[in-house]
């Protein structure tokens, strides 16, 4: 991991519009992400994990949305951009790979032509010196026959191939900045597998920084170095990946580590975390969001506040130092 | 793709025989035949009875329905009792002038839907959008034949910018100017029905416009920092077009089939109005032709929306 | 012990058609040749991945897959026929839940009519005594009884899941089928649905055969388990025999590529896994027939089936 700091966001808020209403689904995010960096952003369905990263991206549909805070990439706020600066950007300096590969690529383009159009948009190279970046691009990724693949629609590949063609056009330009939206969650063990290896190579060859949102705790032992774990739009807990595992503080990532299923709890029953995740319309941003789903652990008043409890190792609110499961206590 | 087209061009055979069966089946159930007209009251009823066995009126319906097939494929579909003329040669004009009338309101159609589609579908909920699916109610709500009315009656017969009946005039000569006329007959029925046509278009390529929008590769396409702009061109509309296009084949048959109307009040001599005036003085042979061939069309029509659709999408195309 | 159903040599295949005049060319054998007993209260793990045909023996079992040839004995019968089926009010006694617990649940009917159906299929029972079984029904499944008179959509995922169990079970089953039960729930509620089921496996002594992609969950789950690819299986026996003694080299394979929460290992473990995909590459032929198909199995312990040549002496399965 290198020193120079890519991306940083501060305080960034991320509301929606509903039915008229603004509701806060990510609520004063900060974060660095250094060069050649991994870093995972792990939380369930409604952590605003997703939101995050389309927030940085700037893929909302603005007309529904109010993002507040800075996001400096390259010590640009690119908050301030319009949108004809910001997709200069998008494309060259940041690519994505999102989670459904069939649904992410046109079902009436060629393989080739939705590579070419990202260097289409960002490149003043020839069409001759376009196809043959394009045919290096899916050699790169490691799919064989790239001559014919180029030529090939999204149907006609294997999902595994499909996810291999989106990391392809998302480093079509050599971004700084790769955000992955679940990118291994539609696919098999031993594909995810290969993904995700193609995706650490890449990151060494072109030191570029990574964001991972993901729901899958496997996955971000295997590849993150560091993490951020969200719950109800706001990170409770950061750090370094082996603390964020070894020695996890908050009650949320404690829970969450103990409701996997691992070799020990072969017999036993998994840990249930009581309750639900509050909906979005129904988050009281003045307490602790967490507090209702261990509720033999005694209620702070007010909102918890982030703070670094070790070099490089933050969380959220203080009841973590005394907090025990109810089998614990 | 070929062997495709190929393979859905026999599918229409079975198709095809089995329309003729059943359009022959009601001729026969019309009453009447074709004798009642040309007998006297003093004809002699065994005579009746040996041209009735001549014509081969006794014979059983497969021999009958195999004479019928073999006349039609000579090109003889019998004779219109009302014109006392081969039906092939009253229909001849009529279905030209049919197709022509047809494939104008399409293209008008279509120039009209598309634009005001694609309008709709990109600023969804703004005023233009509001403004189009007001217009798109009023197309779908007014009866059609009070439009042609009045179109007629304000641009024919008040302002005289348009011709009110006919489709070429008596004056026009040479290539050009016998094109142009005609040109100018099917222009007013054209356009009104043309823009009453586009309701369904209209609705249908706005609907699958905001549909592609949330579309996963369509974010794809922004993530590229492909502009708005292109974005639309290159993905949200193209891909919502598809449809559209393939749905074309059967547009226009339906337009064939539904010329009756615009055919009748502006006096155009077309198949439709042919129908019409066939039916009310029970002149069978026609009927049963124009059935026949709106059948036939029909079927032309969904083989044309397959190939179509099988150009367009390459997810259809099979080896 | 005793075996409640034997599946014998099941074969499910969808005809591919193609050419000009779209005769039937191939076939896709989804299921070729699969061979099985689950015994009384017993749990089984089907693992494989997507398009290994793990999806279809369940519906096969169940009887939502036509059979190509082999049997499904139930009680000496085989009810690989729907007419055999009815007769014996085989779906009675065997149940399935679906992973879509949203689009396997009616959305025009209440909750109550969801789980009334499966009752008033096989048994009759007049309104107060049906109305009672549904709410004891939903009482087991963690509900309360008002949730009988609300829709599908009402509902957060884990919940739906578990009317999805409750429909199951109304019943009494004996076998329940579960096909990817979990896979699209978040950890947390997929923890609670995972306890549930294993709680009404043991209350009510039912049979689960559990099909899944994610080792973890089949390893948490279910005490034997079969792994399957391309439509065969490859190695079959105890929970210890696949995960601490696999055999064949796909299941080596697919253990390997489970993620590790090992950080200080990471490396080694990523070393590791590239050394089983290189054997599994340098190995491949040894392991599948000509036709890129694995062998018939053979015993090797008492519990323990791999498909290996046939060169090697063995009863096989």
């Amino acid at each position: 991991m290198s020193e120079k700091i890519l991306l940083s966001i501060k305080d960034v808020s991320t509301a929606f519009k509903i039915n008229g209403e603004y509701y806060t689904a990510i609520d004063k995010v900060s974060l660095d992400l250094h060069q050649d960096e991994v870093l995972a952003i792990v939380g369930e369905s409604g952590s605003g994990k997703s939101t995050l990263a389309t927030s940085i991206i700037g893929l909302h549909n603005m007309n529904a949305t109010k993002i507040n805070g800075e996001i400096d990439f390259n010590g640009r706020d690119i908050l301030k951009l319009n949108e004809s600066e910001f997709n200069q950007l998008r494309g060259n300096d940041m690519g994505m790979i999102f989670q459904d590969p069939l649904a992410a690529l046109n079902p009436l383009m060629r393989i080739g032509d939705q590579i070419k159009e990202t260097l289409d948009v960002h490149s003043d190279m020839t069409e001759n010196q376009k196809n043959a970046r394009v045919h290096e691009l899916i050699d790169q990724v490691g799919i064989p026959n790239p001559e014919r693949v180029a030529r090939q629609f999204p149907h006609e590949l294997s999902g595994g191939m499909r996810q291999r063609i989106i990391i392809a056009i998302a480093i079509a330009n050599k971004p700084e900045l790769i955000i992955a939206d679940e990118p291994t969650t539609a696919l098999d063990v031993t594909i995810q597998a290969q993904i995700l290896d193609l995706l650490k190579d890449i990151q060494q060859e072109n030191h570029a920084g990574i964001i991972l949102i993901t729901h899958d705790l496997g996955v971000v032992a295997e590849v993150a170095d560091t993490v951020a774990v969200m719950y109800a739009g706001e990170i409770v807990e950061q750090g370094p990946v082996d603390i964020i595992f070894n020695e996890p503080k908050h009650p949320y990532t404690r829970s969450l580590l103990r409701a996997m299923p691992t070799l020990d709890t072969e017999n036993d029953d998994l840990y249930v975390i009581e309750g639900s995740v509050p909906s979005i319309k129904k988050m009281d941003r003045n307490s602790d969001l967490f507090a209702p789903r261990i509720p033999w652990v005694p209620v702070t008043p007010g909102h918890p506040e982030i703070k670094e409890v070790a070099p490089g190792h933050l969380v959220r609110g203080e009841n973590w130092k005394y907090f025990k499961f109810k089998d614990e206590v | 793709m070929w062997k495709t087209i190929l393979r859905r061009v026999l599918i229409m055979i079975p198709q095809i025989i089995i329309l003729s069966i059943l359009v022959f089946m009601l001729a026969k159930a019309m009453p009447g035949d074709p004798f009642t007209g040309s007998i006297g009251p003093n004809t002699d009823p065994k005579q009746i009875v040996a041209l009735k066995r001549a014509a081969g009126l006794y014979d059983p319906w497969y021999q009958q329905y195999w004479h019928w097939i073999v006349n039609l494929f000579h090109g003889n579909l019998g004779e219109s009792y009302t014109l006392k003329q081969p039906v092939t040669a009253v229909l001849g004009n009529r279905i030209s002038n049919t197709i022509w009338l047809s494939l104008l309101t399409l293209i008008i159609s279509y120039a009209v839907a598309i634009p005001l589609g694609m309008t709709a579908g990109r600023y969804e909920g703004s005023r233009r959008d509001r403004g189009i699916v007001i217009f798109n109610f009023i197309t779908f709500g007014v009866p059609t034949f009070v439009v042609f009315l009045l179109g007629l009656f304000l641009f024919g017969y008040q302002l005289g910018w348009f011709p009110t009946t006919g489709t070429i005039s008596a004056d026009a000569s040479g290539f050009i100017g016998e094109a142009l006329s005609r040109l100018n007959h099917m222009i007013l029925p054209a356009i009104l029905a043309g823009i009453l046509g586009t309701t369904s278009t209209i609705q249908y390529l706005r609907s699958e416009i905001i549909d592609s929008k949330s579309q996963d590769y369509v974010r794809t396409a922004r993530a590229k920092g492909v502009p708005t702009n292109k974005v639309y061109s290159r993905h949200i509309f193209r891909n919502s077009l598809l449809p559209i296009a393939a749905f074309a084949g059967f547009q226009i048959t339906g337009l064939i089939g539904g010329s009756i109307i615009v055919e009748t009040v502006f006096s155009y001599p077309g198949m439709g109005q042919l129908f019409v005036s066939s039916i009310t003085s029970r002149d069978y042979s026609v009927v049963t032709a124009i059935v026949l061939f709106t059948g036939i069309l029909a079927l032309l029509g969904s083989l044309l929306s397959d190939i179509i659709m099988s150009i367009v999408d390459p997810r259809i195309r099979i080896e | 012990m005793s075996v409640l159903i034997e599946i014998k040599d099941l074969k499910v295949h969808y005809p591919i058609r193609s050419g000009f005049w779209n005769r039937v060319t191939d076939h896709v054998y989804a299921a070729d040749g699969v061979s099985f007993e689950i015994e009384a209260g017993k749990t089984y793990g089907l693992v494989g991945e997507s398009g290994s045909g793990k999806s279809t023996i369940g519906k096969a079992i169940v009887g939502l897959e036509k059979v190509t040839s082999g049997q499904i004995l139930y009680k000496g019968q085989d009810v690989s026929k729907a007419s055999v089926r009815r007769h014996m009010k085989y779906n009675k006694d065997v149940q399935m839940i679906f992973q879509d617990s949203l689009s396997s649940l009616n959305p025009k009917k209440t909750i109550y009519e969801i789980i009334a159906e499966p009752i008033r299929n096989f048994e009759n029972l007049d309104k107060s005594a049906e109305k009672q079984r549904i709410i004891e029904l939903l009482e087991i499944v963690g509900l309360s009884s008002n949730a009988m008179y609300q829709y599908p959509h009402q509902f957060s995922g884990g919940q739906r899941q578990r009317i999805g169990i409750a429909r199951a079970i109304s019943t009494n089953p004996k076998l329940i089928i579960a096909d990817e039960p979990v896979s699209a729930l978040d950890l947390s509620i997929q923890a609670q649905v995972l306890n549930f089921m294993k709680k009404i496996q043991r209350e009510l002594g039912i049979s689960f055969l559990f099909i899944s992609h994610d080792l973890g969950v089949v390893r948490h789950m279910t005490e034997n388990i079969a792994i399957m690819h391309l439509g065969r299986f490859v190695e079959l026996g105890t929970r210890e025999d696949i995960y601490n003694n696999p055999q064949h080299i796909y299941t080596k394979r697919l253990l390997s590529a489970i993620p590790q929460i090992d950080i200080a290992n990471r490396d080694a473990n990523k070393a590791q896994r590239a050394a089983i995909e290189a054997q599994y590459q340098a190995e491949r032929q040894n392991f599948y027939d000509a036709d890129g198909l694995a062998y018939p199995m053979h015993k090797i312990t008492a519990s323990h089936w791999v498909s290996t040549p046939p060169t090697e002496k063995g009863a096989t399965k």
